[in-house]
């Protein structure tokens, strides 16, 4: 039986922060094209606009907190001697 | 991500958050107070000029300032402050995403100042005025332009070499200004300012909204250089 390979927890992070990101984008696109099909509509602006926030705020508070973690390995193991 | 990358990035998003209404409304607003009161060209090339330069050193010297402010900050400091202007970004995006969906519907914090630069810029039109209505312009668009400039700076802090940060600083002021020199181009080769006015009324809520999508995707590129996904 072979050995299981687990990728670096930098990596999945790395890969989820990028996969976040995009799928925001498209997203978002989608959000604003459906804005112009809707302009006349309040209620349907307001859910719309609701909408594009939460998934900035989601994408932001995986960003900021991916970022700050990382951010205190490199400060803890530039302390412990492992990188300068 | 290699130098030229960090060029282009700085020179798009320049070029993305220039479509400003602010910038466009105080510039073509001097220029038409320029041209009533019969000025020639070369005194309303005077006016145009005065107003870009002060306008271009301005901002320089925001990013200038901000970039050595961030210098003398230790790293681990550098990297706080960074996630810190990162969450000011995105939030500043969010509103101008709001202008879109509702524009004008809060208070303007210097509406009486941008009436002011409105009253200033249609009643004089001389190279001074054109000055003075260029910085209060620098000062109306602080948070649309300054923030983003301030990311640039951040991200500028993280570049080994340091010559290229006054590079980026460069690309992204002189990108906010193109549209600008442009108009003033058009405008000698006989396009009607009226036109790009009517434009510029008809789109400033497309234009705040690419603003702020720019201004949370810089944020956003700020925070995966801090944890490591994009590699300088």
């Amino acid at each position: 039986m072979g050995t299981v390979g687990l990728e670096p927890a930098s990596q999945i992070v790395a890969d989820l922060s990028i996969r976040a990101v995009l799928a925001a984008l498209v997203l978002i696109i989608f959000l604003i094209i459906f804005t112009s099909a809707v302009r006349k509509n309040q209620s349907a602006k307001v859910i719309i606009f609701i909408t594009l926030v939460s998934i900035v705020a989601v994408v932001s508070t995986i960003l900021c907190t991916t970022a700050y973690l990382h951010l205190q390995d490199t400060a803890m193991l530039m302390q412990q001697g492992y990188i300068q | 991500m290699s130098t030229t990358n960090l060029q282009l990035l700085a020179f798009l998003s320049g070029l993305l958050i220039s479509l400003n209404p602010t910038t466009l409304s105080a510039f073509t607003g001097l220029l038409l107070g320029s041209i009533g009161k019969g000025h020639k060209k070369s005194e309303q090339s005077l006016v145009a000029i005065s107003f870009l330069v002060v306008l271009f050193c301005l901002y320089s010297l925001v990013g200038l300032v901000a970039l050595n402010l961030l210098n003398l900050l230790e790293a681990q400091t550098i990297s706080n402050v960074a996630i810190f202007l990162a969450i000011i970004g995105i939030i500043w995006g969010i509103l101008l995403i709001k202008e879109y969906y509702w524009y004008g519907h809060h208070r303007y914090l210097s509406f009486r100042l941008a009436h002011r630069l409105h009253n200033r810029t249609t009643k004089k039109s001389d190279p001074a005025s054109a000055m003075l209505a260029s910085m209060t312009t620098a000062y109306i668009t602080v948070p649309s332009v300054g923030i983003p400039l301030i990311i640039i700076a951040t991200i500028c802090t993280v570049l080994p070499d340091p010559s290229q940060a006054t590079r980026m600083i460069a690309f992204f002021v002189l990108a906010l200004l193109l549209p600008l020199i442009a108009i003033y181009i058009a405008s000698l080769s006989g396009l009607k300012l009226s036109a790009i006015v009517r434009w510029k009324e008809d789109s400033k809520g497309s234009f705040r909204l690419v603003m702020g999508l720019s201004t949370i995707i810089l944020a956003w590129i700020l925070l995966l250089l801090l944890n490591g996904v994009i590699e300088l």
